[in-house]
C-alpha cells in the first residue's frame, strides 16, 4: 500500500536509446536526395526557359508563372488579363478534393469508431479487411471502378434489372466520378488516424459527460469531436493533400472536361506538347497551397497544445 | 445527519451473462451520510456504484431516490454526480470550463454558473488554477478539479468511485479529511467505493462490506470492527486470528464453545451463528502471552515479526494451527523466545462467534 520511490518511465532513455543523429541520419540522406533535391530541380526548372521539344534552355525567365496567370494574346503583344484556365483548373481541383475529403469523413469516422470499438481480435480482423483493397495497385483498382459505374457496367445493369431504375445512371466522365475515384483512393487514410484516435479515447469522458447532464448529441459534439479533433486533420489532410494532386482517377473517371491539377502539370512533362518550366511552376503553386494548408494546421495545434 | 433515506436500493441483482455481479443487494443510504462501499477487487462494489450512476442497467430490483425510482432513467437523467476514479476530466477544457460543463447542461447562464464555479473551486481551495489545463495540474489537484466538478451542480447524491487510489500515501490522508469536511459543509451525501479498510473505517458514518456481489454486513465502523458478523468481515477488516471451535449452545447473542485444547469459554455471538463447529475471532491486540503456565489454549512461539511500535508473535497451536499476537514493542514487555512453550489467554468479550 506505501507508495515507494516509483521509477520514472524514462529514467535510462538517456544510456538506451541510442545514439540521436546516427540514428536519423537514414532518413534524412534519403529525404535529402529524393525529396528536397527533385523539389529544388522544379524550383530551378520553373525560372527557366522552355525548350519546344521538352526539356529547358538555360535561361532564367518569368514567363511560366506569367503563363500561368495572365493571358497576353496569341503573340504575346496585348495588354495583360487574367487567364482563369488555369486558375479555374487550381479550384476545380481543390473543390474535388474537398468533396471526396467529406465523403471520407463521412464513411470513414462511423467506421474508423467501429473498429476502435469492437474488442481484440475482432478490431485486427476488422483493421485488415478495411487495408484488403490496397494490395491492389491503384491504377487497376480506378480501372476496375470505371467499368463498373459506365453507364452499361454491371452497377447499372444490376440497378436496371432489379427494376430500380429505367435508365442508366450517368456517372462516368462527371464531376461525381472523379470524386467516388479520388474518395475509394483515398478512404483508408481517413479511417487509420481517427481509429487510432478514437482508439485512445477515454471512454470514461463520456460518461462523465452523461454523467454531468449531456445528452448524446452533446457528448459526440462537445467531448469526443474535440478529443479526437486531431486524428479527423489529420485523416483530411492524409486524403486532401494527394487527392488535389491526384491525375489517375481525374484521367480514367473524369473524361477531359473534369481535368484537375495533376492532369495538367503530368501533360506539361508528356510528349513533344510538353512545357517543362510550366509544369515546374504549377507544381510549385500547387506546392505552396499545400504548404498554407500544412501550416495553418502545425500553428493551429502548437497553439492549442502551448 | 437524520434517518431520511437518501438512497434506498431494493433487491437488486446485475447479471452479465450468468455470473451474477450483484445478488439481491439491499441497502438503505441515509440522507447527508457518508456511507462506504467497502470491498476487495471484483466483489461488486464498483457495479453497485455505477448502477446508481446509471451506467450499469440492472437485472432486477430497483434504485429508490428520495422516492423516485431511477433504475430506469439515463446517467444523465439522474440527480447525482460522479468523482471517476482517473478522474475522467474532458482534456480539451481548462478548469473552469470543466466545471462549467454540467451547470450549463441543467440551463444555468453563463453568469450565474461562473459564480457557481468560484465558490466551489474556493471549497477545494483552488481558486488561482481557473484557467489551467487539466494536464497542467498535479494528480491531486485533477482530484480536487473532478470533486469541484461534480459538486458544482449541487447534485443530492455524490457517488466516488475510488478517487483516492492514484495518489500517493501522504496526499491520500491529507485528502481524506477534506473530503470529510467537504461532506460536511454541503451536507451532500456522499456514496464512496474504496478497497482500503483504513480508508473506509476513518472516513465514514456507515460501511456496507460486499464480497461475492452480497453485502455481507452494514454498520459503523466500531461495529463492523469489534462485531464482525462472518468470517470473511472479521478477517477482511484488520487483522483477526480465527480459532476453529465447537459451539456448545447459544442464548441472547451469547455463546459458549470448546476452543482448541478443550478449555471452554462463554462470549458474544453474531446474529446467526449456530451450534456445532464455528469460528470464533480474537484480535491479535487482545491476546497476551502468558509465558509460565497455563492460559486458553497452548502453543508454542514459531516466529517474530517486528513492525516498528510492535512486534507479531506467531504461535503455532498444538493442534497446528497458527495465531499471531500483537505485543507492545517496550522494554516492559518480555517477548517469548522462538520455540518457547506457551499459553494465551484473553478476556471473554474480546472474542466473538461468527456466522460461518
Amino acid at each position: 500500500m506505501a507508495a515507494g520511490p516509483q521509477p520514472t518511465p524514462n529514467s535510462s532513455t538517456s544510456t538506451y536509446a541510442g545514439f540521436g543523429v546516427p540514428l536519423i541520419l537514414p532518413a534524412w540522406v534519403i529525404i535529402g536526395f529524393f525529396l528536397v533535391l527533385p523539389v529544388g530541380i522544379m524550383m530551378v526548372y520553373s525560372f527557366l526557359t522552355k525548350e519546344f521539344r521538352g526539356g529547358v534552355i538555360w535561361e532564367f525567365s518569368l514567363s511560366a508563372y506569367d503563363q500561368f496567370f495572365f493571358y497576353r494574346g496569341l503573340f504575346g503583344d496585348e495588354a495583360p488579363t487574367i487567364e482563369w484556365t488555369y486558375i479555374i483548373i487550381f479550384w476545380r481541383s481543390i473543390w474535388q478534393a474537398a468533396v471526396a475529403t467529406l465523403f471520407c469523413l463521412f464513411i470513414g469516422f462511423p467506421t474508423a469508431w467501429f473498429i476502435a470499438t469492437r474488442t481484440g481480435r475482432n478490431r485486427s480482423i476488422w483493421l485488415f479487411l478495411i487495408t484488403i483493397p490496397y494490395w491492389v495497385n491503384l491504377l487497376i483498382r480506378t480501372i476496375s471502378m470505371k467499368f463498373l459505374i459506365r453507364d452499361n457496367g454491371p452497377m447499372n445493369e444490376l440497378l436496371i434489372n432489379s427494376g430500380l431504375i429505367s435508365e442508366p445512371i450517368h456517372i462516368i466522365n462527371t464531376n461525381l466520378a472523379v470524386q467516388l475515384g479520388l474518395f475509394y483512393s483515398y478512404l483508408p487514410f481517413m479511417v487509420l488516424p481517427i481509429y487510432a484516435a478514437v482508439e485512445r479515447y477515454n471512454f470514461a469522458l463520456s460518461e462523465a459527460a452523461a454523467d454531468l447532464y449531456a445528452s448524446r448529441t452533446v457528448i459526440l459534439t462537445q467531448i469526443i469531436l474535440p478529443t479526437v479533433k486531431p486524428g479527423i486533420i489529420a485523416g483530411c489532410i492524409l486524403v486532401f493533400v494527394p487527392s488535389l494532386g491526384a491525375f489517375l482517377a481525374p484521367d480514367l473517371l473524369g473524361g477531359a472536361k473534369n481535368f484537375m491539377i495533376g492532369s495538367l502539370i503530368e501533360e506539361q512533362f508528356k510528349g513533344a506538347a510538353g512545357n517543362w518550366p510550366f509544369g515546374a511552376a504549377a507544381s510549385m503553386i500547387l506546392l505552396s497551397m499545400v504548404l498554407v494548408v500544412l501550416t495553418l494546421y502545425a500553428r493551429q495545434q502548437t497553439r492549442e497544445q502551448g | 445527519m437524520n434517518n431520511n433515506v437518501a438512497v434506498d436500493i431494493q433487491n437488486v441483482t446485475k447479471m452479465y451473462g450468468a455470473f451474477a455481479a450483484l445478488k439481491n443487494v439491499n441497502l438503505d443510504i441515509r440522507d447527508n451520510e457518508f456511507f462506504t462501499l467497502l470491498g476487495p477487487s471484483g466483489c461488486g462494489k464498483t457495479t453497485l456504484l455505477r448502477t446508481i450512476a446509471g451506467f450499469e442497467d440492472i437485472t432486477n430490483g430497483a434504485i429508490v431516490l428520495y422516492g423516485q425510482n431511477i433504475a430506469d432513467l439515463l446517467p444523465n437523467e439522474r440527480p447525482v454526480n460522479t468523482v471517476f476514479q482517473q478522474y475522467a476530466l474532458f482534456p480539451h477544457m481548462n478548469v473552469t470550463q470543466n466545471i462549467m460543463f454540467g451547470l450549463l447542461r441543467l440551463g444555468h447562464d453563463k453568469i450565474t454558473a461562473k459564480i457557481r464555479v468560484g465558490e466551489v473551486l474556493e471549497l477545494v481551495q483552488l481558486s488561482a488554477f481557473a484557467d489551467r489545463m487539466p494536464n497542467q495540474l498535479s494528480g491531486g489537484q485533477q482530484q480536487r478539479v473532478a470533486l469541484a466538478r461534480a459538486i458544482a451542480p449541487s447534485p443530492k447524491v455524490l457517488l466516488l468511485d475510488e478517487p483516492l487510489s492514484a495518489l500517493d500515501l501522504k496526499l491520500r490522508q491529507a485528502v481524506r479529511l477534506e473530503l470529510q469536511q467537504i461532506q460536511h459543509q454541503t451536507g451532500i451525501t456522499f456514496i464512496f467505493v474504496t478497497h482500503d479498510q483504513e480508508e473506509a473505517l476513518t472516513m465514514s458514518d456507515r460501511i456496507a462490506v460486499i464480497e461475492g456481489g452480497q453485502v455481507q454486513q452494514v454498520g459503523s465502523a466500531r461495529d463492523i470492527y469489534e462485531a464482525p458478523k462472518n468470517k470473511f468481515v472479521a478477517d477482511f477488516i484488520g487483522e483477526t486470528n480465527l480459532l476453529e471451535v465447537t459451539v456448545t449452545d447459544l442464548s441472547e447473542g451469547m455463546g459458549s464453545c470448546i476452543l482448541p485444547g478443550g478449555a471452554k469459554i462463554t462470549c458474544p455471538a453474531a446474529d446467526g451463528a449456530h451450534a456445532g463447529p464455528g469460528h470464533l475471532s480474537v484480535r491479535p491486540e487482545r491476546i497476551a502471552i502468558n509465558t509460565s503456565d497455563g492460559g486458553l489454549v497452548q502453543g508454542n512461539a514459531t516466529r517474530h515479526i517486528y513492525l516498528g511500535t510492535d512486534v507479531h508473535v506467531e504461535v503455532t497451536l498444538t493442534r497446528g494451527e497458527k495465531v499471531t499476537v500483537r505485543m507492545q514493542n517496550s522494554a516492559q514487555i518480555q517477548i517469548p523466545e522462538v520455540g518457547q512453550a506457551v499459553g494465551l489467554e484473553f478476556e471473554a468479550d474480546a472474542a466473538r462467534l461468527l456466522v460461518d
